[in-house]
């Protein structure tokens, strides 16, 4: 069967077309943010056998919340290095691979590194100048400064990647639970459980739509279509809300939160929460 | 707008949360007299639709897109006190399972996505749209422009304020290192001129393909002046990290001495209660090696206590 020249055409397929292809690229976007969302959701590194599993989910949250704390308040370069020390000390007892924390540190790092650039010249950090750049010097006063910021978020946010990557999300609900009221974690609960089936039909309707564009289209059109599919999305969120309530009720849901009983704290829990605590003091001075 | 972990002083984050968990309470006990706890699951999908919106990019003219927040929409459908639950829910997600804001800024973030913009948005739009009837769909995106470029200015004041409050030796910024007078321009130009029209464009897009195929009612009722008064004293709140000095009426007595002249008797003979180790120390330790090691005493004393008082709040919690 012969091609059709229109089809071998470059410009007709959009792909050639710069213009077209521009209008299409929310689409891309917008497949690549719910892609993003969704290897995020399920990256996770579960060892039953690991240090921080086998810590009960409260006393876990709470001891990792101690220690992120201790990074913040931290005011010297050694406390911070101590931290992630421990850090990288727990992902390796508790089976998580160090390169699976870096890739999830990495975008708070990169992004911190960008935005306290400009720290290290003399023109924010005066100084000794260290090393000159077209006409601006960088001291190494203002580089040790955007070091330490660097290294703080650092810190702060492998300590919270670790906990994410070291807990079942179940695990995880459970924990907070016992540190907040019923009522918002219940709610959070059902969110995450409902982001996934809206960020399903999202990306049902980003890919249909990518699969029948050939030739760009116009700007009003492609905001319309934002529209229509963003509006959808909204009505169906109060359609589901509203089966998901009859079916609560039909089941006995009176509004009133009722929840499993949790376990007690065991002397393992303890010493950990101690141990994280300890390091929060300690840091206050440091 | 997401302020990640480090960037704002324990402080600050530790006001915001101080703020922000009386608001989630009114806010849970409004929602029980508004949306109803039986209706619990339109609040967590609410959240979850927040969530899903982040995701869609809008495309704007010159062929480039962005993403809208979208506290707005969420604040016109639920109402404002059940929007400022669904945005917290989502930041709450955003932050523990995905690692985009932290956890120590999640109250921050929160005052300044769920409660600054559900608010801001929400009243703006009624009065817009009770100024203009016959065009809700501009009455929500001017309203959603203002409401995110005021959250972009809070957030831009709490970055701003650390290099005042929290610095280090030699003055060394410890957090977000840049000035009240870099911080604001950075943050709102690109929300004034880029990330305001795309929420304000993809707002009213929204609005107004409800508003033609029907469907969703608006909640929440017009509120009197209170609201408006009380919502502008939270906003001007963080104004008083930029004061210095002791707060008025904290003054201690070489302080106090300083600014009157004097101390007065009665303060003279109260010296206050000083702790059981005041300074981490004991008043017998010496500095070096002693102190240090009182210092760590200190803090064991300290872990001893919270482990004590987690264990009895066990203990309670199971009963």
């Amino acid at each position: 069967m012969k091609i059709p020249g229109w089809l071998r055409e470059e410009s007709a397929s959009g792909r050639g077309n710069e213009a077209a292809f521009k209008g299409e690229g929310f689409i891309d976007r917008t497949l690549g943010n719910i892609a993003s969302f969704m290897e995020g959701a399920f990256d996770r590194e579960y060892s039953p056998g690991g240090v921080l599993q086998s810590i009960e989910p409260r006393a876990r949250i709470i001891g990792i919340f101690f220690l992120v704390f201790a990074a913040a308040l931290a005011g010297r370069a050694l406390t911070l290095i101590a931290v992630v020390s421990l850090t990288v000390v727990l992902a390796l007892l508790s089976g998580v691979r160090i390169g699976r924390l870096l890739k999830r540190t990495m975008p708070a790092l990169v992004f911190t590194s960008i935005m306290v650039a400009p720290i290290s010249l003399s023109f924010f950090t005066p100084g000794s100048a260290v090393l000159n750049i077209g006409g601006a010097a960088v001291t190494g006063e203002g580089v040790r400064t955007g070091l330490f910021i660097i290294a703080r978020v650092g810190a702060m946010s492998g300590l919270t990647a670790l906990l994410m990557l070291a807990s079942r999300q179940a695990d995880l609900f459970r924990g907070l639970r016992g540190v907040v009221p019923s009522f918002f974690v219940t709610a959070l609960f059902m969110t995450y459980r409902y982001v996934f089936m809206l960020m399903k039909t999202a990306e049902d309707m980003a890919l249909a739509r990518r699969s029948r564009t050939i030739t760009g289209t116009k700007l009003r059109e492609a905001q319309g279509w934002f529209a229509s599919r963003t509006g959808l999305i909204l009505r169906k969120t109060a359609s589901i809300a509203d089966e998901v309530t009859l079916a609560m009720v039909s089941r006995g849901f009176e509004g009133k939160i009722r929840t499993f009983e949790s376990k007690g704290m065991r002397g393992k829990d303890l010493i950990f929460i101690g141990t994280a605590s300890f390091a929060l003091f300690l840091s206050i001075g440091l | 707008m997401h302020i990640p972990d480090g960037y704002l002083s324990p402080g600050t984050s530790l006001v915001f949360y101080a703020g922000m968990v009386p608001v989630w309470y009114i806010a849970s006990r409004m929602v029980e007299k508004t949306v109803k706890v039986k209706e619990l699951p339109l609040l967590a999908l609410g959240g979850a639709f927040a969530f899903v919106i982040m995701m869609f990019n809008i495309p704007v003219p010159g062929g480039s897109s962005g993403h809208m927040v979208g506290s707005t929409i969420v604040a016109v459908v639920l109402g404002p006190w059940a929007g400022v639950v669904a945005m917290s829910l989502t930041l709450a997600l955003q932050a523990l399972l995905f690692a985009d804001g932290g956890i120590t800024t999640f109250g921050a973030n929160s005052f300044n996505m769920a409660f600054v913009a559900s608010f801001s948005g929400y009243y703006l739009y009624r009065a817009l749209s009770a100024l203009m009837p016959n065009r809700r769909p501009l009455a929500a995106g001017l309203a959603a422009y203002a409401a995110i470029n005021l959250s972009a200015l809070a957030a831009a004041m709490e970055l701003g304020v650390q290099p005042l409050i929290a610095t280090g030796a030699g003055g060394r910024p410890l957090y977000a290192p840049y000035p009240l007078a870099v911080a604001i321009p950075a943050m709102t130009a690109p929300h004034l001129l880029f990330f305001g029209p795309v929420e304000a464009l993809g707002t009213s897009l929204v609005v107004s393909y409800v508003m033609k195929e029907g469907g969703l009612k608006e909640r929440g009722k017009r509120s009197g002046p209170a609201w408006a008064f009380l919502v502008l004293l939270v906003l001007l709140t963080p104004l008083g990290l930029l004061a210095s000095g002791s707060p008025w009426g904290e003054w201690g007595r070489v302080e106090l001495s300083r600014l009157i002249g004097y101390v007065p008797a009665g303060m003279e003979r109260f010296n206050g209660w000083k702790g059981v180790m005041s300074r981490y120390t004991l008043p017998w330790a010496g500095g070096g090696v002693e102190g240090a090691a009182f210092y760590a005493f200190s803090a064991a004393l300290g872990s001893l206590c919270v482990v004590l008082l987690v264990f009895l709040w066990g203990k309670l919690w199971r009963r």
